[in-house]
């Protein structure tokens, strides 16, 4: 699930190259890597990849300031089963 | 002393004059304040000379300088009179409902029906945020993208924010869905939030002609506008494609009579092609509702802005920018970016 995660972000949304390799624990916020629509691209394609639906109360930046935090969200969501199904990818 | 003059009579208009007014027939209530816009355009040299200027220097020398006054006399009187249309939204709206014809809202409700929301793009043109709230009158629940112009001045004082959220702010958002979403810099969950308004098959509104922040320069794109290149924001096509919601342009335009308006809604814009195609079109159909009605766009009165967009030189020195804001204060009307 990190790799996926990371690539997306590393190809998709880094435009800072001295930021790559990207770190999982990186701040997404602190580096400037997700602006708000940077953001909601990225809330997006963890959506589709993952096919959850992100609540209203959960569309918050903690959520997705970084790889590791994005996971531990996902992980946290119905039992850590969203990992498990579409996480090797 | 000029200045101080037209800022204190600005308040007094706005806190006094202006709501008593709006409870006149429409007739008088609008009529009142064209005489007013009349007085302020005779008896406001530099602010008149401005407008002028802006007006020449976008729409090109073919304007004839009677031409040019007529129209600059016409847009203090059309700023005039959507304070009237604001002061009328108290209830239902329905003083101003009654005003204003709607064409196009078939397009906004087939739009609702594929359920990812609607987004509303337009300009600072007309009486815009009166439009909005009549469509939330109207049964559609509207949210607006934009930042209120009293929240720019880091330094603004207390007493002029709530000014203008009492006077304007709370009238608005009586006819909103949720609060203004307002994009600031570092305000990273903006699209987030305007997004849960779609997924919950809302109405998004958002003016697209907005000057970006020095922040925010680095995402414009240059488009045909006005005759020009200008640098705008295309986030109505960033949000479009992420979220699937149909884009409609929507311009309020008044009559002859200044009472009355036609609100239209266009059918969705297509979101074909790379996204400075897509938006280019969003920005044609700013820049054809501009050229028919030049009178209704807002940035007449703001030649930093109409700088900060490309469309005329950038002549004010530092110090005057940083000041700014006082000038704002004593507008005959301000809105929302």
């Amino acid at each position: 699930m990190e790799a996926v995660i990371n690539d997306f972000i590393s190809k998709e949304l880094v435009q800072d190259a001295s930021l790559l390799p990207l770190g999982n624990a990186t701040s997404l916020l602190e580096t400037g890597v997700l602006d708000s629509l940077g953001l909601l691209r990225l809330v997006v394609f963890v959506q589709e990849r993952f096919g959850i639906t992100v609540d209203d109360v959960d569309l918050v930046p903690e959520h997705f300031d970084s790889v590791d935090a994005i996971c531990a969200y996902l992980r946290s969501r119905d039992g850590g089963k969203v990992g498990q199904a579409g996480g090797n990818g | 002393m000029g200045r101080l003059l037209f800022q204190a009579e600005s308040v007094a208009f706005w806190l006094a004059l202006a709501p008593l007014l709006a409870l006149l027939p429409a007739r008088l209530a609008y009529r009142a304040a064209c005489w007013r816009a009349d007085w302020t355009f005779r008896y406001w040299p530099e602010k008149r000379g401005e407008v002028l200027t802006n007006l020449q220097q976008v729409l090109g020398a073919g304007l004839s300088q009677p031409e040019a006054e007529r129209l600059a006399r016409d847009v203090f009187r059309v700023r005039t009179c959507e304070v009237i249309d604001l002061m009328r939204l108290r209830g239902r709206a329905r003083s101003l409902r009654k005003l204003v014809e709607i064409r196009g809202r078939e397009h906004l409700e087939a739009a609702l029906t594929g359920g990812k929301g609607a987004i509303l793009c337009t300009a600072h043109f007309g009486s815009y945020m009166g439009a909005f709230s009549l469509l939330h009158a109207d049964g559609f629940p509207v949210t607006t993208i934009g930042r209120w112009w009293w929240n720019y001045p880091p330094d603004e004082s207390s007493a002029v924010r709530r000014m203008w959220d009492f006077v304007y702010a709370r009238r608005v958002l009586r006819h909103r869905q949720r609060p203004n979403i307002e994009p600031w810099p570092g305000r990273v969950q903006v699209a987030l939030q305007a997004a849960a308004a779609l997924r919950d098959n809302e109405v998004v509104t958002i003016c697209s002609d907005a000057p970006p922040l020095d922040a925010e320069r680095a995402r414009t794109i240059e488009v045909p506008f006005l005759g020009r290149k200008a640098g705008l924001l295309p986030g109505v096509v960033s949000l479009a494609r992420l979220t699937g919601a149909p884009v409609l342009m929507v311009f309020a335009h008044r009559s002859a009579d200044y009472r009355h308006q036609v609100l239209e809604i266009s059918p969705p814009v297509s979101m074909e092609g790379d996204t400075a195609t897509a938006f280019e079109r969003c920005v044609a159909a700013m820049d054809a509702a501009i050229t028919a009605h030049p009178a209704e766009w807002d940035f007449w009165f703001e030649p930093g802005d109409l700088a900060s967009l490309g469309l005329v030189p950038d002549t004010e020195p530092p110090a005057a920018k940083a000041d700014d804001h006082v000038d704002r204060v004593s507008e005959l009307q301000e809105s929302p970016r």
